[in-house]
């Protein structure tokens, strides 16, 4: 075949399809694969966040057991995606990145955490809308690189993380409890049916 | 060098093995997941799976699933072939000039 402009034009446009297909592929399976994960972040949130709000000597002991158990949940199934879908084409999986995302997450959590420990001088209440807002921002990293719906979830959490601190303090253990574990139960399954 | 390949080119066929290309060989997508992922119709959907179907590309099965039809495809050897010797042709156009 004789190569033209207008052949030049057709295949770009034919690999343009094709390229915006796959990410839309990769976007959806991203999604399938975090929601289990971000739905159990939900569970961990809800509960902790109420146990929290009744008995502060409980709820820290609540959150220990809940990240262990979400960042345990977050690697079983990550890799179990991972297994799901061997790579083809040598391309990254969805299941390796969501365990890469899961290690960077549980790193930042950790490094905020003993961050804020070192400079001190936070109540509980200081600490849990801090640590609110690094999940907030890094679901919403994660969803610029791998699909809105993330960043969107992020958002959610940390508009509510704002809302509850200036207008809800008092109730703000609760309100996170009920509306932000809520969000991600509900988002996670919003991106499950994707 | 890879030759242009009709059947595969038409965009929406295009868009329809590319998904499939990216779920992995013998990996099925239902038929609403190809919806969202190509933005088709149900009938111009079906159309074209239907002639991906007759060209061996792709295979299709239909069953209940939950008390719910439901219709999967799933990418064959030929059609795996055929969708990278079409991409190889569309990259050759374009490094070709």
């Amino acid at each position: 075949m004789r190569l033209t402009e207008d052949g030049q034009t057709a295949a770009r446009d034919a690999l343009r399809e094709i390229e915006l297909t796959q990410e839309r592929s990769r976007a959806y399976s991203f999604y399938r694969a975090s929601a289990p994960i971000v739905m159990i972040w939900g569970v961990v949130w809800l509960v902790c966040n109420i146990v929290s709000h009744v008995d502060d000597g409980w709820g820290s002991m609540a959150w220990t057991v809940g990240i262990l158990v979400g960042v345990i949940a977050s690697i079983f199934f990550g890799w179990r995606q991972r297994d799901r879908r061997p790579s083809l084409t040598g391309r990254e999986t969805p299941g390796w990145r969501m365990i890469v995302l899961g290690i960077v997450f549980a790193c930042v959590l950790i490094a905020g955490i003993s961050g804020i420990a070192m400079i001190g001088g936070l109540n509980q209440l200081q600490l849990n809308a801090i640590i609110s807002l690094i999940v907030a921002i890094s679901y919403i990293t994660a969803g610029l690189q791998s699909g809105w719906r993330m960043s969107a979830l992020g958002l959610v959490v940390g508009a509510a993380a704002i809302i509850g601190w200036v207008a809800l303090r008092d109730i703000y253990e609760l309100w996170m409890g009920l509306f932000a574990g809520g969000a991600l139960l509900l988002g996670g399954y919003w991106m499950s049916r994707s | 060098m890879s030759e242009a390949n009709e059947i595969v080119h038409q965009t929406l066929r295009l868009k329809i093995l590319t998904a499939l290309h990216e779920a992995g060989q013998g990996t099925p997508l239902e038929f609403t997941r190809l919806k969202r992922l190509t933005g088709a119709t149900d009938g111009n959907l079906g159309r074209h799976i239907g002639t991906l179907a007759d060209a061996g590309y792709i295979t299709v099965e239909k069953d209940f699933h939950n008390n719910r039809p439901r219709t999967r495809a799933t990418l064959t050897d030929t059609g795996k072939r055929a969708f990278e010797d079409h991409v190889a042709y569309l990259r050759s156009l374009i490094g070709g000039l």
